[in-house]
């Protein structure tokens, strides 16, 4: 178990290592003079080219590609991500800022999305053939193929112009104001777990529908295992593994439906600073986020990973 | 479907594949399969309806989709415009049947381009192994761990936009799921002893990856790649939705839901319609993948 989990630990730093190679050439290869990435285009126009030299030599542009990169990665671990030539502040401090929203909006969706869509997932599978699984089966069916960003828009125009019950949006931390915190998000969150409570309910049926059909199903039914015991202890644990797969998926599709939902719905975290940044062309905050996000979902790939391992001993000696 | 034919022990296990039954019983209960249940006919239905919606917009559509008119901007719907006009006076039904056009050709190329890139990187790290398998495999760990959509974000932002740019920016985060797909379908029939006797005979690496394994991942990709279109055309309208990508005026249904916000109190038809449509096609896709893999999957034989 532990050369397993020191392998998948190097394998995790592999991947970190080549996604902040990616994000950093992903920058660097941006048509046009690099300057562009640390000041303004109207600030530039207006320098002499001696003061633009002296510029590139203080941004350690002179330099090579990997020497750069070493430069870059340096800073990072200073905590150092540049300055955001929109905002004119430090992108640590105005990331730091907005994180929070999204990793509480996401989190819950992600929780959410997790137990609904398993449950739901199980409850077809289980009463196969009924009309709780016909329906429920048509509705996941049908939540996999709505654009979240339009389901958005239709609550806002039903639950709040309409109905008058919820905001329109913008978010209030819940520290500050926990019920009218909880009407706010109440909507946002719905739209981001949407896809993954049907996505889930259809990967969960499927899988469990496949063990059920295992020889060690009937087995266990042959011996005479209550029902109870057979379901929860043969049929579930086996048909989660599958499942259990896609949760580093589900965190990157989260923190993708947040670049939309928070547009939609007014609120200033994280996913909406990517938009409005790749729009203001602030390329710095856009390094910054992409690198974020992405580190975070290898992380929580890893910890799949290793409690996968954990779950099914199978996996650890291959 | 020769090459897909199971091995004797199956068949002899199996009482569909019994010595009187012909062989080419296998595509015909494939295709009773696919039929006999209605929801991967309605799927096919949906897309080859829409696929002609798109190629005949121009005959279909009651006015051209760019086509302004200021004076009556802001319809709702009545009989002029089945869907009204939208904040300048384009009619909403010509602009999503043109949409149809950005949609279907957005969806078919950045799954063609992803999956050719993905089928040969996939091959390549499993047949060949070791290092090779190393780089690739990381590399596609690390483009799984962006979020697609600010991927593609990214992507756009640096190629600027434009349909081809917004093609390349889906195809580098759609790569990674055909390559996985392939390398894992390599990986376990490369041992197989027809693959082993096709290397004894000293067949040339590419021939044997391209002839001797490819076939037997052609399932799963169909599969995947039906199920990926759709994923590929929501993204698109993710994309369009921000205003990031495709220029306009060219009708697109995501930034045609972005335009129809401004309006939603108002008007709320502009935002809703184009955003049925979407659901319209990405269920067709599912639909029809779901059908393709239940008709497909060896293992489901004679289960349903």
């Amino acid at each position: 178990m532990t050369t397993y989990i020191l392998r998948r630990i190097l394998m995790g730093v592999i991947v970190i290592f080549v996604v902040t190679v990616m994000v950093f050439l992903f920058i660097r290869l941006l048509p046009g003079d690099p300057l562009t990435i640390y000041l303004n285009k109207t600030d530039i126009q207006q320098l002499t080219d001696e003061q633009l030299q002296e510029l590139r030599v203080k941004f350690g542009l002179e330099k090579t590609l990997p020497m750069q990169y070493i430069d870059w990665m340096g800073g990072l671990f200073r905590g150092d991500f540049g300055q955001s030539i929109y905002y004119d502040i430090d992108v640590g401090i105005l990331v730091r800022e907005r994180m929070p929203v999204t990793l509480y909006l996401g989190g819950l969706a992600f929780v959410i999305s997790g137990v609904l869509g398993i449950s739901f997932g199980v409850i077809c599978a289980l009463k196969r053939g009924t009309w709780i699984d016909t329906v429920v089966t048509l509705l996941a069916n049908i939540g996999v193929t709505m654009p979240s960003f339009w389901v958005g828009i239709i609550l806002i125009y039903l639950i709040s112009v309409k109905a008058g019950w919820l905001p329109v949006g913008g978010y209030i931390s819940p520290f500050e104001n926990f019920w009218e915190s909880t009407r706010r998000i109440l909507m946002p969150v719905t739209c981001l777990s949407l896809f993954s409570i049907a996505s889930l309910t259809r990967l969960t049926r499927s899988s469990m529908l496949e063990v059920i059909q295992q020889d060690y199903i009937r087995t266990a039914w042959s011996k005479g295992l209550k029902e109870r015991l057979i379901v929860t202890r043969h049929t579930i644990k086996n048909a989660l593994i599958p499942v259990v797969t896609v949760v580093g998926v589900q965190v990157a599709f989260i923190f993708g439906g947040s670049v939309l939902i928070e547009s939609v719905f007014n609120i200033n975290g994280i996913g909406r600073l990517a938009t409005q940044a790749v729009q203001n062309q602030d390329y710095l905050v856009v390094q910054a986020i992409t690198l974020i996000m992405a580190i975070m979902v290898v992380i929580s790939n890893l910890i799949v990973d290793i409690s996968y391992g954990w779950l099914d001993p199978r996996i650890r000696y291959d | 479907m020769r090459e897909n034919a199971p091995d004797d022990t199956q068949m002899a296990t199996n009482p569909h594949w019994g010595g009187t039954t012909p062989r080419y019983s296998e595509m015909r209960r494939m295709l009773s399969v696919f039929v006999g249940r209605p929801l991967p006919v309605i799927g096919l239905v949906i897309i080859v309806g829409l696929i002609l919606m798109a190629i005949f917009a121009p005959l279909l559509a009651p006015y051209p989709p760019n086509q302004m008119d200021i004076p009556n901007k802001l319809q709702p719907p009545n009989s002029q415009h089945l869907l009204g006009t939208d904040s300048l006076g384009r009619d909403t039904l010509s602009r999503i049947i043109y949409g149809s056009r950005t949609s279907l050709i957005i969806g078919f190329s950045v799954m063609g381009i992803s999956s050719v890139a993905g089928i040969v990187l996939g091959l390549m790290a499993a047949y060949f192994g070791g290092a090779i398998y190393h780089v690739i495999m990381r590399f596609m760990d690390a483009l799984m761990a962006f979020p697609m959509l600010l991927l593609a974000l990214l992507v756009a932002s640096l190629l600027g936009s434009g349909m081809l740019n917004v093609i390349i920016a889906l195809g580098i985060g759609m790569v990674s799921a055909p390559c996985r797909l392939m390398c894992g379908v390599v990986m376990s029939v490369k041992q197989n002893d027809y693959v082993l006797s096709a290397q004894a005979m000293g067949m040339s690496n590419s021939r044997i990856m391209f002839q001797e394994i490819l076939p037997n991942a052609f399932p799963p990709l169909l599969v995947m790649i039906t199920i990926g279109i759709g994923a590929v055309i929501l993204a698109e309208a993710g994309l369009s939705f921000l205003g990031i990508g495709i220029t306009p005026p060219t009708a697109t249904w995501g930034g045609m839901v972005n335009d129809g916000y401004k309006f939603i109190i108002s008007h709320p038809v502009l935002a809703i319609s184009p955003g049925v449509a979407i659901m319209l096609i990405v269920f067709g896709f599912n639909m029809l993948g779901d059908g393709l893999r239940d008709a497909l999957d060896p293992k489901l034989r004679g289960v349903i």
